[in-house]
């Protein structure tokens, strides 16, 4: 990995960041693009640095992680003063749609992901979804092992139960 | 190590997360595209250049009053001008008689005195 230019690693992995970004911005794709640019820069100008700890990619799954938090944050403040002036509803129809289209078992998926608690969702998307180990994606989300495991085994019980009653959620 | 280990609902759930991942990565768009998107609120030169200005301003203001401050300094209170903070539970009901001087009755009411001439003893 190359520490000095950065630019060909996040190239390679870019479709695997867009789609780590979207599972971190509730599927908005407009958000998940800003998210993935701010990170980006973050790496590209060196304020997030990568020390070769981990592998390229947990390093950069963790970076979007984190800056998707932060535009939460800023968002849900920006929310909190649009409210109080009665712009609320107009800025929460312009976010937060999904655009998803696929099949009939993907949907299901996204449902059932969007019940599951956001650390479960992580933990099994990492996992599952982008073959991370547990060791990685408990270093990802900056948790310890052992509390990923629980989430991790957590969220494939719930998965069972949610995918396995398809009529049920109809 | 594979994620299902021979779990048959886990190697389900893998393969549909597989499937996930490729409907994802399909739709992601160009990672040029993605640099090069205007940076969502970001401030640019002039937002940066107010900044400075409004902060520069600021302490411009707190160095004028600094200096006005040492200039003219608040006159430093004497010891005479001490009041003790407790001084108003000395003020107690008909505490004002105890400041006077008593004032005696008009010198026209009769005053008994010993004055009086009696005789004499031979």
């Amino acid at each position: 990995m190359s520490q000095q230019d950065p630019s060909p690693d996040l190239e390679r992995l870019h479709p695997a960041s867009f789609s780590w970004a979207l599972s971190c911005c509730r599927r908005d794709r407009e958000e998940a693009e800003e998210v993935l640019q701010a990170s980006y820069l973050k790496v590209l100008e060196g304020r997030a640095r990568f020390d070769g700890r981990s592998s390229f990619k947990t390093f950069l799954f963790g970076v979007i992680r984190r800056t998707a938090a932060e535009q939460r944050r800023r968002r849900a403040l920006q929310g909190v003063w649009l409210a109080r002036f009665g712009l609320g509803a107009e800025a929460a129809a312009d976010s937060g749609a999904s655009h998803d289209e696929g099949d009939d078992r993907l949907r299901r998926l996204d449902a059932a992901l969007a019940v599951l608690p956001r650390r479960q969702r992580e933990v099994i998307e990492l996992r599952l979804q982008h073959g991370m180990t547990i060791e990685g994606a408990a270093e990802t989300l900056a948790i310890s092992t052992g509390s990923a495991r629980v989430h991790y085994a957590r969220a494939k019980e719930r998965l069972r139960r949610l995918l396995g009653e398809p009529e049920e959620r109809a | 190590m594979k994620p299902h280990d021979g779990d048959p609902h886990e190697q389900a759930l893998t393969e549909l997360f597989a499937a996930r991942e490729r409907r994802d990565e399909a739709a992601s768009p160009g990672f040029a595209r993605v640099l090069r998107r205007p940076v969502h609120g970001a401030r640019g030169a002039g937002g940066r250049r107010w900044t400075l200005a409004a902060v520069g301003a600021l302490l411009l203001a707190l160095a004028v009053f600094g200096i006005v401050s040492m200039r003219h300094p608040a006159p430093a209170p004497t010891l005479a001008d001490w009041k003790a903070p407790t001084d108003f539970l000395l003020d107690v009901p008909g505490g004002d008689l105890l400041d006077s001087t008593p004032a005696f009755p008009s010198r026209n009411l009769p005053i008994p005195t010993d004055s009086v001439s009696r005789p004499r003893r031979l």
